[in-house]
Parts: C-alpha cells; structure tokens; sequence
C-alpha cells in the first residue's frame, strides 16, 4: 500500500505543481504570420501582421462574433532596439502573441544596409517559438511596412501567399525552397560565407492596397508582390543586389536549384528566341590549388527540354539540336560568370569557396583566412557546363518552318 | 497474484450448514412428507401428491413449471399404479423400477441429495417402507428460442448465440466440436442461489494449470448469490482494480468453440447467454470472430482500424485539449487559424468545452440504453440536435469539439467486446484532465503507466499483454494482424497447393 500511496502523491504532484502553466486558449491568442522591420532615425520599427481569424477562416463554422473585418491587420511599434519595439508593442496589441506561425519575414532595405541583420537573426534564433524554416525577405527598394500592407486576392493571408510565391517563381529564380532563417544563420555564422536574402517588391504601387474595399477591384497588380533577385550581404550588412540572371547563376552554384527556365535570344542570326526548361540541374564546385593560386571550377551537369521556339531552324536537324545545346551551355555559363563576378565586386563570398577551400585544405585557409575579402574578388572561375538537350516536347517542327 | 487474492475476502460465510444436511429419509411417507412441507415450505408453485389408497403408498414431489407434467403422468405414475393393481405380491424396492425411465433414477438417502434436485427440477418419488428417496430427472421449462446475438453481431457467420439455459447452450458448443475430449465440468456457486456453472474445456488441448486454478478459484468462492457471468468475473479476477478485463465475455458459441479449441477454458453460465473466456490477453479484445471468416488481408486492415480507433476513443479530446491550449505550434497554421475562428466568442475554456460534451454524451449513451424502446426516438432526436446543432449555434461550444466527441464516440462503438471500450471511456476522462494541466506530457506519462499497467496484468496467471510483451515471434501471425491461415498450416497443406 505504501507503494501506492507514493505513486499517488507523485501523480498528484504534477495537478498542484503545474497549475496549468503555459495553458493559453486559443482566442486568447495572437497568430503573427508576418514580421517585418523598419529603420528610421536610429529608431527600429517593428511591424506584426496578425492573422484576424474571424476573417480569414471561411463563412462556415459558427459564423463567430466579430467574424467580419479583414483578414489580417498589421501592427507598427517603435523601440530602441528589436526586442524593446516587441516589449513596447505589448502596450497596443489586444492578445498575447504566437510567434511559431509566422511563415516570412521582411527587412526593410534601409535596415539590411545601414543596421544590418544580426539584432533581428539574434532575436529569432532567441526566441523559442520562432521556427526556423521561416523564408526571409529584403523589401526591395522599399519598407517592410509597405510589404506588409497589402491585403491579398485568392490567399486571405498575405505571410501564405508570399510564401507560396517562392516555390511557385522556382524555375525563374532557380530557388526551389527559398532562403530560409537558419540558412542565413548558417552561412553567416557557421560557414566563413556572406549570405544573400531574397527579394520582394509591389508590381504596382495603387495606394490603396491597405483597404480591403481593394480587392473588389479587377486589376490584381495592385495587389500582388513579385518575388525579385537578391539580396547581397557583407558580414550582415547589405551591399547590393543581383540581377534576376545572376540570381539564377547564383542559385545553380549553391545547388537550390531543381528546374529553371532559360530563354536563348542567339537564333542562328535570325529573330527570335528559343527557350528550354533545365531539369535536375546538378552542379559541383571544387578548388584547385596551383602555384599559390585558387582556382575554382563550377561543372553543371542537367537535362533541357525545348519550351518554345520563335525562329525559323529545323528542330528536325540533329546539327540544330546540338547547336541549341550548346547555346544552353553557354547561356548559363554567362550566368554563373557574371554572377562571381558581381559578388567579387562586391567583395562578398557568397558562394561559400571559402569554405570549400577550408574543407579542402585547412593549413592554406589559414593564410587566406584573414584577408579573404580581397583574396576572393581575384580568384580565377572557370566553368563546365554540360546540359544535354533530352526532349523536343510534344512537337518536332516549329509552325514557324516553311515548307 | 492469486495467493493474495484468495486473502481478500469480500462476503463472511454468514449462511452455515442448512438444518436439513444431515436428516435421513424415513421408512414411513407422511413422515418424509411432512419433513418435506416443512422444509419447503407452503409455495404455490411446489407440488407434493401423495398416493395413499394405492397398497404400496407413494408420494411424489416437484416444483411446477420445472417438470414435464406430461411425461410424469405417463411414464412415471401411471406405470406405478398399474403393476401395483396388476401385481399384489409387489415389494416396495421393485415398486420404482416399474417406471418407463427406471434408468434415470438415482437414489437419495439424504435430505440434503432431495432438497436441491428438486428445485432444479427434477422429480422426487418417496416410497412407503423404504430408507431412500429416488430422483429423477425430467426437467423442462419454458425458453426462448436460439435467435441471433444482439450485443455481438457480424456480417459473415453463424447467425446463432447463447440463450439463457445451460443445456442448449451446451449443444450448441458440442455441435461445432465434434471432440471426444471436450469436457463440461459442473460446479454450483453462491450459498443461496445455488447457480449451476459450466467450466468447460478440450482435455487434449487446455492448459491444465490455467484449468487447476479456474476450479481453485471457483471452489474457494464465497459468495450468496450470483446471477451473471459478469459478477463470476468480477470476484474471480486476480486485477480488482483493473479498468481493463481480464476475462472476454461472448455470447457467440463460434467465439467460444474457437477459444476451447486454442486451449482456452469457458465458463458457461445457467440463467445468461454470456460466457466467460479465460486467459485472455489485451490484444484479443481487438479480434473479431469474423475476421477468421473473411480474407486476411481485409481483416488485418480492420485489425489495424480497431487498433486505432481504439487510440482515438482514449485520446482524441485530451489531444485536442492539450494541443489547442498547450502546443500550438503542433497545428498546421491553416488549421490553427480556423480553430481559433471557431473559437471566437466561446465562452469556455477547451477543457470545459470538451468535458461538457463528454458528459453530454455519456448522459445520451445511458439514456438510450435504459429508456422504454417506444421513447427512443424522442431521445436521439433531442441528443442529435442539442449536440450537433444547438450547442454550436448558441455559441457554447465551437463546431471542432462537436466533431471531437462523436468521433470519439464512434470510435468506443469499435471495440468487438462491450466491456473493454469501457476502459478506454474512464481513462479518457483522466487523461483529459492530465492534458488541460500538463499537455502533452502529462498525456505521455499518463500513457507510459498505462502501458506498465497493462504489461503488470496476468489473466489466470498468464500475462496480459502477451504476445506483444513478452515478445513471441511465434505467436505474431496472429496478434495485430491476421496473417494467412495457411501460414499456419502443415507442409502437407502446401505440397497441396502446389500440385493443383
């Protein structure tokens, strides 16, 4: 019995001892789906879109009071620092917030540039509800605030549809996941490698998009971001950007891509382009050490399948084809080329070579390891492209051949 | 485990020896009639005729309702009369064997052999001039008819279930085995009931210690009265305190010949259809007869849905409970972003939300269990709409937990055994409340007892969670999934196959 009486007791325990700590219903509860940060005046912005669940879940379901509204609302505090401006923002905010759903976070460009990210990234690998596999955005060439004021068709939450937008631009941007929280982490703190964000901007700036009344309006522009370049980092300052191409030549170095779209404009001299869909694109980067100089050299292997033709060649010729080929090949060399030599401009390793050279040989990083800024931007690239061209699609001949 | 359950004594032996246990019959009728009226007192429904004109007088003595009158009449008293009319010289020993069913006569010297046969009915003659009673057997009473099992029905197999007397329940599990080594053992318990049982087995198949200690525990009962097999299982059980049973109650005779042939003992019971089966273990509470009728591959998804729906009716609320108020960030975001839609404007906590509706529920299970059949209707009607409708459109609860608890309440229908998705409907209330104070962990320890405790059950000294722990490879084929019966087979099965 006594034995009994103790396992009692200890059950018991965990009834008193616990008292329902850390228990919060979920209407008590602030979903935050976006966060986004803002610079002004040595001031940092915070802005929390949260998700009004009334508005968002459909009509069905208990119609629930207060069920009308938008679907989401975006919250602006202001605090010395990130964490002051979310303390402060307690002050405004009706309910307790969840931090474990939002899917993306902004950064205004002028925060990336002049405050840099390592206060947001030191708050999110802090805090423990934010995950992180979190997707991460610059707000190009505008605020966090105007990314997060939009209300969006089709996707109640904008976080969603933003996010959604990443996996669907895949095969324009070549970023098949996105550039997610502990990716930036880990190229920033773990790697000897400056990291890049991806890109956001409004395709067209209305004025009214922060109105739900908005999106009884036909025109969907106004109301929809385009997901565009990339952020380039020094350390955790922002430097610059590339360009959609080098986007591209980016992402086929680092391995994020799976299918990408590459459109040739060089049609055997004649007008018009011919366009091909890469597919299980597979790129190695190693590291040659000779006579005290590094040389790095990028092979991509893949298959492409013929999308469209505007010009007049006969896809029928075997000698065609393995032109087109070839003009694949080069088109993506021209990527990866400019795109090393934007970042070795910009004097940013955002290609991890400095790692791969750590990887290789340990004793030679040391040397480099100091001044490896400069030593980067004159490291010799060459490249190995060999896409083969696997399928015509469902048709041979263009409609353009004349008979 | 056994020593320390025949200590717990529930009943004092408060009825001692009856009076009559030692009185001898006498030489002379009126004596014993008298003994007899005296002891039985004055019933309408106990006949005692005596037949004094006759020249060598008798007296015969039956409870009405119990006998066939029919067979007495002919087979019994006429014949006594007339080879008495015919024959003078006959001596009053020859006197009984004058009867067309001489054969089933045992004699009774003591009151105590006279006094229980003749309340099960059999007919007790006493003869002028000799020491001994005689009994004979020729009970009949009115029974239902064999008709389809209500608390244990299936789609494929026999449409056949126990009724409430021993003798057709008997004949229905000796025509399904044809054995002679299958055994019906009787015993009677309860000091004033005196209900006949029947521990039956296959002597060539039954583990005999598991046999030894069913008679062990049957004979050292002490008990006044037992009408189900229900209240046998509940004082012969070695886990008193065990939600779980340790014994499978079935009123299904092909359920009781397969346990016999698998060496198991049944306890047949006089006055119910319900049998006792023992030893049985945690996972044949999820093994339904028909899933040896149907193709294996069928049963074993089935198997598996029990499993589950099993997992479902203890857990679903207090997962609900602890996800919704605990682990959010559990839920996928377009889930958890309609939940809290729902929950706007509720005014109770998730616990709250989810105990009312249980206990709704519950109240709804036993209303319509226990309400005169014709008023039925009325009552799901009611149930139906104040739980799916109303409470949801009142804002009381939110539409999630309706659809919380009647999937849980679907689920507890699953079980093939009644008895055991009762367990799962208590434990579930503890492990609601575990969750709404600690979550998922209490939900996780709370699960880690459960499985020590059922791991700690012995059903007739057999563990209860074999063969999943302690682990018997051999016996897998058969546990969580059924595998094919040919699995199971001799060689000789197979070179069959092959050559056809």
């Amino acid at each position: 019995m006594r034995r009994w009486n103790l396992i009692a007791v200890i059950f018991s325990f965990i009834f008193i001892l616990s008292g329902c700590a850390g228990r919060v219903e979920l209407n008590e509860l602030l979903i935050v789906s976006s966060i986004g940060v803002d610079y002004k005046k040595d001031k940092t912005i915070v802005h929390f879109q949260v998700v009004n669940p009334g508005g968002t879940a459909g009509g069905q379901g208990g119609e629930p009071s207060g069920g009308s509204g938008g679907s989401v609302y975006t919250y602006t505090v202001e605090g010395e620092t990130l964490y002051d401006a979310v303390e402060k923002g307690r002050n405004i905010l009706p309910r307790q917030l969840l931090f474990s759903h939002i899917t993306s976070v902004v950064i205004g460009e002028k925060y990336a540039r002049k405050k840099g990210i390592a206060p947001l990234f030191d708050f999110m690998e802090r805090n423990h509800e934010v995950r992180d596999n979190i997707i991460m955005f610059v707000a190009r060439n505008s605020t966090a605030k105007d990314i997060l004021s939009i209300y969006t068709p089709i996707f109640k939450n904008p976080g969603e549809s933003l996010r959604n937008r990443v996996r669907l631009a895949a095969t324009s941007t070549g970023i098949s996941e996105g550039i997610k929280e502990k990716d930036v982490v880990r190229w920033r703190y773990g790697e000897y490698r400056d990291p890049v964000v991806q890109g956001v901007e409004i395709v067209k700036i209305s004025g009214s998009q922060d109105d739900t009344s908005n999106l009884e309006n036909i025109d969907a522009n106004d109301k929809t971001y385009r997901i565009s370049g990339l952020a380039v980092f020094k350390k955790d300052r922002m430097v610059g950007w590339l360009n959609n191409n080098q986007t591209r030549g980016w992402s086929i170095i680092n391995q994020k891509v799976k299918d990408i779209f590459i459109l040739s404009h060089n049609c055997d001299s004649q007008k018009g382009n011919v366009g091909f869909m890469v597919k299980n694109v597979d790129s190695k980067t190693k590291v040659h050490y000779i006579n005290g100089k590094l040389k790095y050299v990028v092979s991509v292997k893949g298959k492409a399948i013929l999308q469209e033709v505007t010009c007049a060649v006969d896809v029928g010729d075997p000698n065609t084809l393995l032109k087109m080929e070839k003009r694949v090949n080069q088109e993506l060399e021209r990527h990866i080329k400019n795109t090393v030599k934007k970042a070795q401009e910009e004097e940013t390793d955002i290609f991890g070579f400095g790692k791969l050279l750590y990887n290789k040989d340990p004793e030679v990083w040391k040397g480099y390891k100091e001044k490896w800024n400069e030593e980067f931007s004159n490291v010799e690239l060459e490249t190995d492209v060999s896409i083969k061209l696997e399928s015509v699609g469902a048709r041979v001949e263009t409609i353009h051949e004349q008979k | 485990m056994s020593q320390q359950f025949f200590k717990r004594k529930r009943h004092d032996s408060s009825s001692a020896t009856e009076k009559y246990d030692h009185l001898h019959v006498s030489s002379d009728l009126k004596t014993n009639i008298k003994e007899i009226k005296n002891i039985l007192g004055e019933s309408i429904d106990v006949k005692i005729v005596e037949f004094l004109e006759m020249p060598i007088s008798f007296g015969i003595c039956y409870i009405e309702g119990l006998i066939n009158k029919q067979q007495l009449e002919l087979s019994i008293i006429e014949p006594i009369k007339r080879t008495q009319l015919e024959n003078n010289k006959l001596q009053p020993k020859e006197l009984i064997h004058q009867t067309e069913v001489s054969a089933m006569i045992s004699s009774c010297p003591h009151f105590d052999l006279i006094i229980t046969p003749v309340l099960k009915g059999q007919i007790i003659i006493f003869v002028d001039g000799m020491t001994e009673a005689y009994s004979i057997p020729l009970e009949t009473w009115e029974t239902r008819g064999v008709e389809e099992p209500e608390a244990q029905t299936m789609v494929r197999g026999p449409r056949e279930g126990f009724i409430e007397t021993l003798q057709t329940n008997t004949t229905l599990i000796r025509r399904r085995i044809s054995n002679p080594t299958l055994r019906f053992k009787p015993f009677q318990v309860g000091k004033i009931t005196k209900t006949t049982i029947l521990v039956s087995y296959l002597e060539s198949q039954v583990d005999q210690e598991v046999l030894q200690e069913v008679i062990k525990r049957i004979t050292n009962l002490n008990t006044d009265k037992i009408f189900e097999s229900g209240m046998l299982e509940e004082l012969i059980d070695e886990n008193g305190y065990s939600p779980f049973p340790t014994f499978q109650s079935t009123e299904r005779p092909d359920v009781a010949a397969a346990a016999l042939s698998e060496g198991n003992v049944v306890i047949m019971f006089e006055g119910t259809p319900f049998v006792l089966i023992t030893p049985t273990t945690f996972i044949s509470f999820f093994q339904a007869a028909e899933d040896y009728y149907h193709h294996f591959d069928l049963s074993s998804f089935i198997r598996v849905i029990r499993v589950i729906s099993f997992m479902i009716s203890l857990a679903l609320p207090a997962a609900y409970i602890a996800v919704t108020t605990f682990h959010q960030e559990l839920i996928p975001t377009n889930l958890l972003v309609s939940l809290a839609a729902q929950r706007e404007g509720v005014p109770f906590p998730a616990f709250v939300e989810a105990l009312v509706m249980e206990t709704i529920f519950e109240i709804l299970r036993e209303a319509g269990i226990r309400m005169p059949r014709p008023i039925g209707s009325a009552v799901s009607i009611v149930g139906a709409i104040v739980i799916g409708e109303s409470a949801v459109a009142a804002g009381l609860v939110s539409p999630a937990i309706v659809i919380v608890v009647s999937l849980t309440a679907i689920s507890s229908f699953v079980s093939p055994y009644y008895g055991f998705s009762g367990a799962a409907r208590l434990l579930r209330f503890i492990l609601m409340i575990l969750a709404a104070t600690t979550g998922i962990f209490g939900m996780i320890f709370f699960m880690i007892g459960l499985l020590i405790h059922l791991c700690s059950l012995t059903s007739m000294g057999r563990p209860y969670f074999s063969p999943l722990a302690p682990f018997q490879s051999g016996k897998q084929k058969d546990s969580l999934l059924r595998l094919p019966l040919w699995w199971t087979q001799t060689k000789l099965h197979r070179k069959w196959v092959k050559k056809s």
